[in-house]
């Protein structure tokens, strides 16, 4: 289990942006942050995913504490961030990402086991195993984004932290969820900060909901769907 | 006879401005950042191991030791404050950085070793080598520096064509996309600065046995190095081997025929002509492939379906 306690995080300690926040993600569930701009849902994954120093709080991954690790230990530990930039290389190609991503993590996983995730990672996303050569800079914004996904699963990742994944054409986006749907069910805690709140909650078991840097609401999505007066207020009618 | 004589003399400087070229190269191409600092690498390599010769009365080598023990730790001070204190701040504070550290180190050298310039006996001596016609005991007198010259380069070329090394490339790119791969960027920068101090150091050592070093040879033996590296391209150090012979043979030729006092403003004639006729491409950042081929990365990635 992914569990957040007390985190308090920001961009210096004059521009605190989120002031002890504490959730936890169970594995094999897709869980949503959702709230209007500037709640402060990036601010929490990137901190979480070790981009951020927190200023307080911790976060402990099955027990262990994970909150002092920097962000390629955190990586190689199971928390694995897509950033809504992706940061992907323009000029390396698919099957360079892939590879390369492969490479970090061969010693310490086996060259077979992280073979059989690649073979995983093109089977969940084909439109990317007939690009393998092609450059990133030359993908589609939602094929970028698919390779962004398959980049992240070859480290193994326990819990894959995404931001903002869903703002695509509505294919790709049935695409991305479906495979989120089947990472989760193999087993794999999803945390997804999204602005599509429609989108998130046709996707999403568990919704958090941020507004002003602290959680408003947590609720099941079928819960959340239902509470017009909630959806109202901080999803502006989602 | 002459001219064969000049370019022997040439090969032999443009070797030690290619090893300082390619300092520079190492850290730029893994960090993404110009340590105008490298020339002081070398100045106090070869000043170093001269004074610790001296004052503490020990050999030459072990004193060479010392000296690079002494780069290693200035390299990772200059790596902390540009690399881990500025580098996120602007695009030009960790160049500034470097750039001030240059003015430091100089004067506490100034300070520490004194103001007369050192040299060292040549390591390797014997009678004159003629072939034929021609003294090639210069170059005998600087065969470790062509040996290691040779290694460095041999080291580099392989790191170049492996995945670790476009994994570098990659990170001095964009950091973030590395970490996201599992890159210890932190670690891969103070690497890029240890490795930049350790081939400084050694040119330093050996450069003293050829030509006198003080406090104040660092800034101009950098700026060589520079154009060195700049004539090939910022992101092909393997460049600078030829960058740096093609300014070293330049500087003997018009030393030799025309007159010394014209072979120091050689290197920046050849620099402005290079930036005039190169102005985007000198530096360009190019990923290399495995297969050989060379991309141009873009700026940015657009985002949308």
């Amino acid at each position: 289990m992914l569990e957040v306690e007390g985190l308090t995080a920001g961009y210096g300690p004059r521009q605190i942006v989120v002031r002890d926040v504490s959730f936890s993600i169970e594995p094999g569930v897709i869980t949503a942050m959702l709230g209007p701009n500037g709640a402060g849902k990036t601010t929490t994954l990137l901190t979480v995913a070790g981009e951020l120093r927190p200023y307080g709080g911790g976060i402990r991954l099955d027990g262990e504490d994970v909150g002092r690790l920097r962000s390629h230990q955190r990586m190689k530990s199971g928390l694995v961030l897509v950033p809504q930039e992706r940061n992907l290389f323009p000029g390396l190609s698919v099957d360079d990402h892939i590879t390369l991503a492969g490479h970090t993590v061969r010693r310490r996983d086996g060259a077979s086991a992280v073979k059989q995730r690649i073979g995983e990672a093109f089977t969940l996303f084909p439109a990317l195993d007939d690009k393998r050569h092609a450059r990133a800079g030359s993908l589609s914004g939602g094929q970028q984004q698919q390779l962004a996904i398959a980049r992240a699963l070859i480290s193994g990742p326990q819990y894959l932290l995404l931001d903002e994944p869903l703002g695509l054409d509505p294919l790709t986006t049935q695409q991305i969820m479906r495979s989120l749907r089947t990472l989760a069910a193999a087993g794999m805690g999803v945390l997804l900060v999204e602005q599509q709140a429609a989108a998130a909650l046709d996707i999403a078991e568990d919704v958090l909901v941020l507004q002003g840097g602290a959680i408003r609401a947590r609720s099941t999505a079928a819960e959340l769907r239902s509470d017009r007066k909630l959806l109202d207020i901080y999803l502006g009618g989602a | 006879m002459r001219l064969a004589q000049l370019i022997v003399f040439g090969i032999t400087t443009g070797l030690i401005y290619a090893l300082v070229g390619l300092g520079w190269g190492v850290i730029y191409n893994m960090t993404g950042v110009l340590n105008v600092a490298q020339g002081e690498f070398v100045m106090l390599g070869g000043v170093g191991s001269a004074f610790f010769s001296q004052t503490l009365d020990v050999s030459l080598p072990t004193a060479g030791i010392l000296a690079l023990a002494m780069v290693l730790v200035v390299a990772l001070a200059i790596e902390f404050l540009a690399i881990v204190v500025v580098r996120g701040r602007s695009r030009v504070a960790p160049v500034l950085m470097t750039l001030a550290s240059v003015f430091v180190i100089s004067d506490v050298a100034r300070r520490v070793f004194g103001s007369d310039a050192f040299a060292g006996a040549p390591l390797l001596t014997g009678p004159p080598i003629m072939v034929p016609g021609v003294d090639v005991s210069v170059p005998r007198r600087v065969l470790p520096i062509w040996l290691l010259a040779i290694a460095m380069f041999a080291a580099y070329a392989i790191f170049n064509k492996t995945r670790l090394g476009k994994l570098m490339r990659a990170a001095s790119e964009d950091p973030r996309g590395a970490r996201l791969m599992g890159v210890n960027t932190a670690a891969m920068a103070r690497t890029a600065f240890l490795i930049a101090g350790f081939v400084g150091a050694v040119a330093g050592f050996f450069l003293l046995t050829v030509i006198p070093l003080g406090f104040g040879s660092g800034l101009a033996l950098g700026v060589k190095g520079f154009i060195a590296l700049a004539l090939a391209g910022m992101s092909r150090p393997l460049g600078a081997l030829g960058g740096g012979l093609a300014l070293g043979i330049t500087e003997s030729l018009v030393a030799g025929y025309l007159s010394s006092q014209y072979a120091e403003v050689v290197a920046y004639v050849v620099l402005i002509t290079v930036l005039l006729f190169s102005p985007t491409g000198l530096m360009s950042l190019r990923l290399s492939l495995p297969s050989g081929r060379r991309r141009v990365a873009t700026a940015t990635i657009p985002r949308g379906g």
